[in-house]
């Protein structure tokens, strides 16, 4: 039986394409996320390695209240062991933005720009001179060659920046590079003098980090043990986790500890964003599988005379399930040994897909390692035979005398088929549901059920769909007879005439495209909802807001100043804890309760927004007083006159009392906390927004046009009025479902490959009919029509259930999303509409293949084909 | 050859040959006939004799070797692929031995299906008079499937009346039927000849269906060995003993 199975995919090559090219892409979408990641991961070691450099101890800053001070540097300095040391200051990124000459700031969305301190000395410096000079002045600075050179940033000249503190200017005095071969991954470095960086990000005179060489006198380790007790940090009951005991000022780090940290933050990330991009591999993969099962089913059919003949001759049932499983077997090998050098293509095609919508990578080598592949290999494998197992189970239930018959009905549509596509759909939404609203812990959890309730939801929803294929592909062809007579009405029999195949073949579509219409629908729900949340709790009439929530207080200062303009607040937002006992807790729990908070100037607040407050006022906020969510007054059982317990970074508690209940706005947090207290907690310079109120005794148009003026020195930030906010919010969210839909086309192209394969072998069965038609005055072109079109009818029907099945699932899920959250429901039909229409034309364009083969079939040997 | 009477098809020095060489096979050697308007021409002859060739050749399904081929005023030797398919679907009408109908179209959709091919609407008197002729009338909406065999051969007979072609051309149309339906399909495409002066060339190994023809072709090794016109049942077994002998 084997050597039989060998020679049936010997004779069946394009099956074997037809089959394989499913695998292929689906595996080839698994291995791309594998290469992508683990790529990215080794050009980012690398990184790592370059930006630690020679550096031997690491002293961080840690506590905003206590920071290093000069007196820190010096006692590092003093300390045996030290040889050298080196106080430094650097943004996290972005907060210190270049203006180029085309008057743009660069793009906050791709790689960062870092800013730093610059340092003469050689060994703690990553860095080295290429041209000009070191930054030695205020107001001068150096540019990594990379970024001179992308940007087009000239020596010698002086360039202005936005900055926490503002607008400044420097000139550029040199560039340098970093590392080796200055590998930045596309990042923008930016040297400055210590003084001017620090007056850049607002920060007195103190260090982020000390960056420290030793003269090897003193082992390292206890360099370090030193130094952390010298710097005033209690005991670490546990150095090797990331926790740190209340009130530690420093983390001091080793090289080795502190490259593993920078690697170990950057793998986070690709981590995650690989996984990301698995997740839709497996969507397609997923996809893949009905495509593979679909193509066996039809084989299957095909060769039923000759599996009848085998059984006549003496094969058991048992050697021709044996042979069709082998024979997917080899199908599996083949295809995923092709699937995983598609995979590496696939991933830079991927990076390519990414950059076309705004995520933009830096380059990678190919990595391919054991584990990628031994991974393709056992899901190729695993897929292809799963596909093939009730193909196979049908196939030795062929009875001998097929082999004269040469019929049988293989497909039995009984009525256990829906009573099991009912149950799984059914547990499907269960699943689903319970994993996205139940009490699920952890990320990993919510996502395995979530994805076992997709997998059990889409395939009752395949089993159940040959119930309606049928009806609606009569419906959906219903325009086809006056377009185009009788070609038109027969590609519509054709997609009606078997309604399970038509249905297993639309359902891989239904799938891809159920999704993109699931989050089409959430993302206008949330449209709708943002819209109505900003123009019912925001009155101001305009709005400075920055990519990353970094508006410089400067902005302020120039509204204020302009006559133009009424009442103008900047808004910040933190997290905080508080130590309150919850109203519910069980004894014992003495966990802090955490928040978000919010802060800005509560005297405007009632000009510029509606707070829904149901008890006191916001005016009465001050830095001993603070106004709460009616939703943690009922945590936390408290109400006005209680008192909040604000917990400061160095552990020191702050009492509140409370003074104000107000109901949920969106732009409100939980906790409303004055300026000052803010200023407590967090580090932060700059507003995450600032908003502002015309001053009505100017026109509308002089206003806006004082807006814009000051809105034209600062190219990185947002100048718009409340109207265009909300419309620039709502194409944000367009701009992510972009993302997701180009992630998703992955499986709607498999989907678009399934019905091509599914047409392929339609026209191989009504090789006879075709030849009829031909023979009785059938042109090729209507022939090839009849095909295109019967195509796109499956392709619609796909599309009609996946919209269908997507608003629905859109529906339960903004109903189950609590209302604080998501109350307005909103359905893009137009888009939904747009969709359904593209998903038929590319189903036109999918059965170009197969209808060209039909049309060139010679008329003679079609009708006396077998 | 009766010269007063029009041809509706024939052949000018017709060769069909397979392969080369060693393995070249001659399946027409230099086959000139003709076939009248209103005559029902029945072709006989063993296996490999020419006969499917010939008529395959005949209704445009496959190209000669050499030599001319004409429908009607047309020599389809020098049509494009486009042309010979609309040929097909106005001027030749044709009857399998089987497989007939398209499985998704109704009867009377796979009577009309050359006209709809054609986006011409049939001639309703025409259709009717096809319709009653072929006695389906109760059947016209029913799917082959639910038809017997020699219902669908009716129906395919009727579907190549519908369009009024220059000449049938009829495979084995009884070669899967009983005797008695096989009777009645030849009793159908006799009167077809009769009342509507139908052209009607058949292809047939069976001496009693080709009795029911005005003339009949003997062919044998590609080539026209013999004809008998007005045949009955005897004189054509007469003939095939003859041919056999000689």
């Amino acid at each position: 039986m084997l050597r039989l199975s060998l020679k049936n995919l010997a004779a069946n090559k394009i099956r074997l394409a037809l089959t394989g090219l499913a695998i292929v892409l689906g595996v080839g979408f698994v291995v791309s996320s594998f290469v992508l990641r683990d790529g990215l991961k080794e050009s980012f070691a690398g990184l790592s390695e370059d930006i630690v450099g020679n550096v031997d101890i690491s002293v961080a800053s840690l506590l905003d209240s206590d920071p290093l001070t000069e007196a820190d540097l010096e006692m590092i300095l003093d300390t045996p062991g030290v040889r050298v040391a080196v106080g430094g200051v650097g943004g996290d990124g972005n907060e210190i933005q270049p203006i180029k000459d085309d008057g743009t700031t660069i793009a906050t969305q791709g790689p960062p720009q870092v800013a730093f301190s610059w340092t003469d000395e050689s060994q703690l410096n990553p860095n080295e001179l290429v041209d000009g000079r070191a930054p030695g002045g205020p107001d001068e600075w150096i540019i990594d060659i990379g970024a001179a050179d992308r940007h087009d940033f000239v020596v010698g000249r002086t360039y202005d920046f936005i900055t926490p503190a503002g607008r400044a200017s420097a000139e550029l005095v040199g560039t340098f590079r970093f590392g080796a071969d200055n590998t930045t991954n596309g990042a923008t470095l930016m040297g400055f003098d210590l003084d001017s960086i620090r007056g850049y990000l607002q920060k007195g005179e103190v260090y982020d980090s000390i960056s420290i060489g030793i003269d090897g006198s003193v082992p390292v380790s206890e360099l370090e043990s030193t130094l952390s007790s010298a710097l005033g940090n209690p005991p670490d009951p546990d150095p090797d986790d990331d926790e740190f005991p209340d009130g530690t000022r420093a983390e001091v780090q080793n090289r080795a500890d502190l490259q593993a940290d920078v690697t170990g933050q950057f793998n986070q990330a690709l981590d995650i964003f690989g996984g990301v991009l698995l997740a839709f591999a497996l969507i397609a993969l997923f996809v893949s599988i009905f495509i593979i099962a679909n193509t066996f089913s039809i084989v299957t059919g095909q060769r039923i005379r000759e599996l009848g003949l085998l059984r006549a001759v003496g094969a058991t049932p048992s050697q021709i399930r044996r042979s069709v499983l082998i024979e997917s077997a080899f199908i599996g090998i083949i295809a995923s040994l092709v699937g995983i050098a598609a995979g590496v293509g696939i991933a830079f095609g991927m990076r390519e897909l990414l950059g076309a919508v705004g995520v933009d990578l830096p380059s990678f080598g190919v990595v391919l390692k054991p584990a990628t592949i031994i991974t393709a290999l056992v899901v190729g494998i695993f897929v292809t035979m799963l596909s093939a197992i009730l193909p196979a189970i049908k196939a030795s239930r062929v009875a001998p005398i097929t082999a004269i018959t040469g019929s049988a009905d293989l497909e039995s549509n009984s009525i256990g088929r829906y009573v099991i596509g009912t149950i799984l759909t059914a547990l499907g939404v269960g699943g689903m549901m319970l994993a996205l609203f139940g009490n699920a812990d952890g990320v990993t959890q919510i996502l395995s059920i979530l994805g076992a309730g997709a997998v059990a939801l889409f395939v009752g929803l395949t089993l159940l769909s040959s119930l309606v294929a049928a009806p609606i592909a009569r419906i959906i062809g219903l325009p086809l007879g006056p377009l185009f007579k009788r070609p038109g009405t027969l590609a519509t029999d054709n997609a009606a005439r078997n309604p399970r195949r038509t249905a297993t073949t639309a359902a891989a579509l239904m799938i891809g495209l159920s999704l993109v219409s699931l989050a089409m629908v959430l993302g206008d729900s949330l449209k709708s909802e943002f819209t109505k949340v900003l123009e019912n709790s925001v009155q101001a009439d305009y709005l400075v807001t920055s990519d990353l929530a970094i508006t410089p207080l400067e902005v302020v200062d120039r509204l204020e100043a302009d006559p133009s303009f009424g009442a103008v607040t900047p808004l910040f937002y933190w997290g905080a804890d508080f130590d309150n006992q919850r109203a519910d807790a069980a004894a014992g729990n003495d966990d802090l309760y955490e928040t978000d908070i919010v802060a800005l100037d509560y005297t405007k607040a009632d000009e510029l927004f509606n707070f829904a407050v149901t008890d006191g006022d916001l005016v009465d906020i001050t830095d001993s007083t603070t106004a709460i969510r009616d939703t943690v007054a009922e945590d936390l059982g408290l109400g006005m006159g209680d008192v909040l317990n604000l917990k400061l970074e160095d552990g020191s508690i702050v009492p509140l009392e409370i003074v104000a209940i107000f109901e949920d706005t969106a732009i409100s947090s939980s906790v409303m906390l004055s300026v000052g207290r803010f200023n407590d907690i967090s580090d932060q310079v700059t507003a995450d927004w600032v908003a502002a109120k015309r001053n009505l005794e100017v026109s509308a148009e002089d206003a806006d046009a004082a807006f814009a003026a000051i809105g034209a020195d600062y190219p990185n930030l947002s100048f718009d009025s409340s109207a265009t906010f909300r419309e620039n919010l709502a194409s944000q969210i367009d701009g992510f479902l972009n993302v997701l839909t180009a992630l998703l086309g992955l499986a709607i192209f498999i989907a678009l490959i399934g019905i091509a394969n599914t047409l392929a072998l339609s026209v191989f069965e009504r090789t006879r009919e075709i030849g009829l038609l031909r023979a009785v005055g059938m042109t090729r072109r209507q022939t090839r029509r009849m095909i295109r079109w019967e195509a796109a009818i499956i392709s619609a029907v796909g599309a009609v259930l996946g919209a269908v099945v997507g608003v629905i699932l859109g529906i339960i899920m903004v109903q189950a999303i609590p209302d604080e959250f998501l109350s307005e429901f909103s359905i893009p039909w137009i888009r939904i509409l747009v969709m359904v229409g593209i998903a038929a034309i590319a189903g036109l364009f999918a059965a170009l293949f197969p209808a060209f083969r039909s049309s060139r079939m010679n008329v003679l040997d079609a009708i006396s084909h077998n | 050859m009766d010269t007063a009477t029009i041809a509706a098809a024939g052949t000018i020095q017709a060769s069909k040959i397979y392969g080369s060489g060693d393995t070249e096979v001659r399946a027409l050697d230099d086959v000139t006939v003709s076939f009248d308007q209103g005559q029902f021409t029945a072709i006989m002859g063993p296996s490999g004799s020419g006969k499917s060739t010939l008529m395959h050749c005949l209704a445009g399904l496959d190209r000669l070797t050499s030599g001319h081929v004409m429908v009607g005023e047309t020599n389809i030797s020098q049509l494009s692929e486009k042309d010979l398919t609309l040929l097909r679907r106005t001027k030749i009408g044709f009857v399998f031995q089987a497989f007939n109908l398209i499985p998704t179209l109704t009867a009377i959709e796979n009577i009309t299906l050359p006209l709809d091919l054609g986006r011409n609407s049939p001639d309703k008197e025409l259709l009717d008079e096809v319709v009653n002729a072929v006695g389906l009338a109760d059947r016209l909406s029913h799917k082959p499937n639910e038809l017997s065999g020699g219902q669908q051969q009716r129906v395919a007979v009727a579907r190549a009346l519908a369009s009024r072609p220059d000449v049938i051309f009829a495979d084995e149309p009884t070669g899967n039927l009983d005797s008695q339906t096989g009777a009645e399909i030849l009793d159908f495409m006799r009167r077809a000849v009769n009342e509507f002066g139908q052209t009607i060339v058949m292809v047939t190994h069976d001496p009693i269906a080709a009795a029911y023809a005005d003339r009949v072709l003997f062919l044998a090794d590609g080539r026209i060995v013999s004809e008998l016109v007005d045949p009955t049942t005897d004189s054509i077994l007469e003939s095939l003993r003859n041919a056999s002998h000689g």
